[in-house]
């Protein structure tokens, strides 16, 4: 990527705008997000390898 | 963008348009478990039936899947279905735009390793089926391999020809197809080889301690599900959101693999010579009809996976001012090449070093993605300023000293160091406390633990890295510049 190529760098710079405004428009990750999916990675491993112990 | 083949952003590194990220989560289920299920599964099963049996292996192994992907999901995940870039730009605020080069070289590394494994299994695995069925003569196997082989890698390129669209129409298809065939297989196994003698057979070569099987067990599914944060990048960034983009990846990377492992582990276990390959011997007791059924899995299962991979890494490798101009077409011969040499040259070298090759995955990617997930979010609070992305010079907010972040190759140094000290990966010897917390658990632990010192002791008090960027309210580009003029200055 050579942003000093007029082309590129116009096209390059409507993607980076529609980039940032899809991303602070959509942000639909929030901390409800990040712990949910951490108390399945957490609670379902420990589950599967407690089974697994006493199989 | 008229790029060779491919007629807009997706065969760049940069951001995709709302337009051209419109895969459905049914779509990207669909290209993550066509990614998941390939004869790797048999492979990584087959070293699970080492340490363990069964029933507490097919467990140990979904435990694993499920922990490995969290680290990629909360790693490269939530940057490249933000914003719509790939695996390699989203980890220039991490490493620096110089330092970024180091994520091309481990993409581009394990992909190609990942494909090569593929593609020898394909093509052995119809040499041989080819030969059982009496198509060709045993003495031709070596070169009909090579040929399978080759032709597979021709098939991948020529369907990424126009880039990404033919893996959203075929993904779907390959993975209904490739799942009913593994059930399929699955039934035969059990049939031919009975439910008894597959659960009361013994692990072959486990240690004394049931706790280290069950820790080594684990550890090498999750090590195996870390590489995914090599593909993950290229997949989700053709998502529009991270909500379409977080359970097709969390069940399509986790469950359908484990299960196709489990073949792989029964196979292993009841017939040690398969190394958990059941094709042959399911074929010398099933005759040419389930010899078919062996040969369109493997085939489609593998070449569907390889063309992600392909696509992944030609994606990354664009990031390299030497293919950022060359037409797609090319970057995808650059990423498949040495796929086609190893074929050819050294097959058995590179199947024989699997189990090593898993570790190493490990070592490297357990690190990468703990500084990742600190980085992103705790330390920048989710936020990246895209445009200083692809600012590849000191006037970028990533230029960090030179291009590259002392702090974040520190701490994958040290988390490198703590993987290698409690499993080493080429002889699989162990430290205490290996057998309590893993290897790769406390290597990204580590990692993320002294970037975070690191960055807030050294790099935002220099005013590197762009830290208070994303603090900054959205639109405010000046502000922006001014601060990274500074930062670099």
């Amino acid at each position: 990527v050579n942003p000093n190529h007029e082309q590129i760098s116009t096209e390059l710079q409507r993607r980076i705008d529609e980039a940032e405004a899809h991303a602070a428009r959509c942000d639909d990750a929030n901390g409800l997000h990040y712990l949910s999916l951490s108390l399945w990675s957490i609670a379902m491993p420990i589950l599967a390898m407690t089974v697994g112990w006493f199989l | 963008v008229t790029d060779g083949g491919v007629e807009n952003g997706t065969g760049t590194t940069w951001p995709l348009l709302q337009s051209e990220r419109q895969w459905g989560a049914f779509a990207l289920f669909g290209l993550a478990t066509s990614t998941s299920i390939a004869t790797w599964c048999f492979v990584i099963g087959g070293y699970v039936a080492y340490y363990l049996p069964a029933s507490p292996g097919t467990l140990v192994m979904i435990a694993g899947a499920v922990v490995g992907i969290f680290f990629v999901m909360i790693s490269v995940v939530p940057i490249s279905a933000k914003y719509g870039i790939d695996t390699v730009a989203g980890s220039k605020p991490m490493f620096g735009w110089r330092g970024s080069y180091f994520s091309v070289f481990l993409l581009y590394a394990s992909i190609i390793g990942w494909n090569c494994i593929l593609a020898i299994f394909l093509g052995q695995a119809s040499a041989e089926i080819l030969s059982v069925l009496n198509v060709i003569p045993e003495s031709a196997e070596r070169a009909t391999a090579a040929i399978c082989g080759l032709i597979s890698l021709a098939v991948v390129l020529f369907t990424l020809r126009k880039g990404p669209e033919a893996m959203r129409q075929v993904g779907p298809v390959i993975a209904v197809l490739v799942l009913c065939l593994a059930g399929v297989i699955a039934v035969l196994l059990l049939k031919n080889v009975g439910w008894h003698d597959i659960t009361h057979a013994k692990p072959l070569a486990a240690s004394d301690s049931k706790l280290w099987n069950f820790t080594t067990g684990f550890e090498l599914m999750i090590a195996n599900s870390l590489a995914w944060w090599a593909y993950a990048g290229g997949m989700v960034r053709l998502v529009g959101t991270r909500r379409k983009a977080t359970l097709p990846m969390l069940t399509g990377l986790t469950i359908p693999v484990a299960l196709v492992s489990t073949i792989g582990l029964w196979s292993a276990l009841a017939i040690p010579a398969s190394g958990g390959d059941p094709v042959l011997f399911l074929v010398d007791l099933g005759g040419p009809g389930v010899g078919i059924i062996c040969l369109a899995f493997i085939i489609l299962a593998n070449v569907g996976t390889t063309l992600v991979g392909v696509y992944c890494a030609s994606v990354g490798l664009r990031e390299l001012p030497p293919l950022a101009k060359r037409s797609w077409n090319l970057t995808t011969v650059v990423a498949i090449g040495p796929v086609g040499v190893v074929l050819v040259v050294a097959p058995t070298w590179v199947y024989d070093n699997i189990g090593t090759f898993l570790a190493f995955m490990g070592a490297f990617f357990a690190p990468v993605c703990g500084v990742q997930a600190v980085d992103n979010l705790l330390l920048r609070k989710r936020r990246l300023v895209i445009r200083e992305l692809y600012l590849n010079s000191s006037e970028s907010a990533y230029h960090y000293w030179g291009g590259f972040n002392v702090a974040s190759f520190v701490a994958i140094a040290a988390g490198w160091g703590t993987y290698v000290y409690l499993l080493h990966p080429v002889n699989f010897t162990s430290r205490f406390p290996y057998q309590y917390v893993t290897a790769s658990l406390p290597a990204a632990a580590v990692a993320a633990l002294v970037h975070v010192v690191l960055t807030r002791l050294l790099v935002i008090p220099s005013g590197r890295g762009g830290y208070s960027l994303g603090q900054a309210s959205p639109g405010s580009d000046r502000a922006a510049q001014s601060t990274a003029s500074e930062g670099s200055a």
